[in-house]
């Protein structure tokens, strides 16, 4: 597998070269086709025209100290999208680490606004799923490699503000019924879920 | 004893379930990077999922269902009912836990040795629940595949999607269909 990879690389970085025969360049737009190329990265996506900046939403100015801010739909980490709510439910959930504390256990919660800040810098304001009604049973206990959690479907009504770099992961969210929601972590690296666990 | 595990006391893939696996696909909240599954999983009309597809299936939507079903606080018409169920659950269960370890991007010594826990399980209690079901080739391998991540590390860096992606993309290419003289078109 290793030995395909390599020559096909290598075929590659041959098409592309100019003194490339061109019976074999002929053959590129197959080649295209099966090896496409990689897009090149966007140009500045976090580039925001100065008419975006309107005076800070009163349900943000007690978070805020900033007069003007850019409220933005969506926002690209690492090639993954977190959008607000309103734009797209799935995408706006997010597992993260309350306050930045990476030793504290993740907390999922709804991006509610994507905030950009005159200074470049982009911070979420985010409503935390809250927890499962009192003395609700978590089928998912049982299955500890499992990471799926009992919530509550209710949201709280205060914003926090939460920095790109404290999002762990998304969570797919499914309404068991009225009052409990399942949460599950969909990270692909961590699943914390383990470690508090008693199997 | 073995008539009971001839003769379970109910059903498990039944209309009922596939419906309730059906909503659980339709109605749940995920970020849009997850690949999407047919929303009628289950029907003729959803054809055969792929490897990937079924991966989604494990690892996402069919545990939230089957467990909001048969897991811990759930009714049913009997006691018998109910832990056959259960059974099947915490079986079942067994392989979705040893498919999210061994897609894990990062793989540890633990991980690896609770895959093997999991998928030996899985495997040595399958004709116990299911007795009608026999032992395939396919799960001999995957309890080889805890070798493969002892030697190879995560599968993400060994799986063959990247083929199957290539031959699905060599195979949506126009051709003439003359082997020997093919000529491709964009």
């Amino acid at each position: 597998m290793v030995n395909t990879f390599a020559k096909a690389a290598k075929l590659k970085n041959w098409l592309a070269r100019p003194d490339c025969p061109e019976p074999i360049r002929e053959c590129k737009t197959i080649f295209d086709k099966a090896f496409p190329s990689t897009k090149p990265a966007d140009t500045d996506p976090d580039e925001i025209a100065t008419s975006a900046f309107v005076s800070t939403p009163s349900e943000l100015k007690h978070l805020l100290s900033d007069r003007k801010v850019a409220l933005r739909a969506r926002h690209k980490v690492d090639n993954v999208v977190y959008s607000r709510s309103s734009t797209h439910m799935g995408n706006s959930l997010v597992m993260f680490y309350p306050q930045g504390q990476w030793s504290a256990e993740p907390v999922p919660g709804s991006i509610q606004y994507v905030i950009h800040k005159q200074d470049g810098s982009v911070v979420y304001a985010v409503c935390e799923q809250l927890p499962a009604p009192q003395g609700s049973v978590d089928p998912f206990r049982h299955y500890p490699d499992f990471p799926a959690r009992i919530y509550s479907t209710g949201l709280s009504s205060k914003l926090c503000l939460v920095s790109p770099q404290w999002v762990l992961c998304h969570y797919g969210r499914w309404h068991l019924d009225d009052k409990r929601a399942v949460v599950l972590t969909l990270s692909r690296v961590c699943s914390y879920l383990t470690c508090n666990i008693i199997t | 004893m073995s008539e009971t595990l001839d003769e379970p006391p109910t059903k498990t893939a039944n209309p009922k379930v596939m419906r309730h696996i059906r909503e659980v696909i339709k109605d749940m909240d995920t970020p849009s990077w997850v690949r999407s599954v047919p929303h009628n999983f289950g029907l003729a009309a959803a054809g055969s999922l792929k490897a990937d597809e079924w991966r989604t299936m494990t690892t996402i939507y069919l545990p939230i269902a089957l467990v909001s079903m048969w897991g811990e606080g759930t009714v049913h018409p009997s006691s018998e009912d109910a832990s056959h169920l259960r059974a099947v659950l915490d079986h079942t269960m067994l392989l979705v836990c040893a498919v999210m370890l061994a897609c894990m991007r990062t793989m540890t010594a633990d991980r690896m040795k609770r895959y093997l826990k999991y998928i030996t399980l899985w495997t040595s209690q399958l004709q116990n629940l299911h007795p009608h079901i026999e032992h395939r080739v396919n799960q001999h391998m995957a309890i080889h595949i805890y070798e493969f991540l002892k030697l190879f590390g995560p599968v993400k860096s060994w799986w063959c999607f990247p083929f199957e992606r290539l031959i699905g993309q060599l195979q949506r290419l126009p051709h003439n269909h003359k082997f020997g003289m093919c000529f491709f078109f964009r």
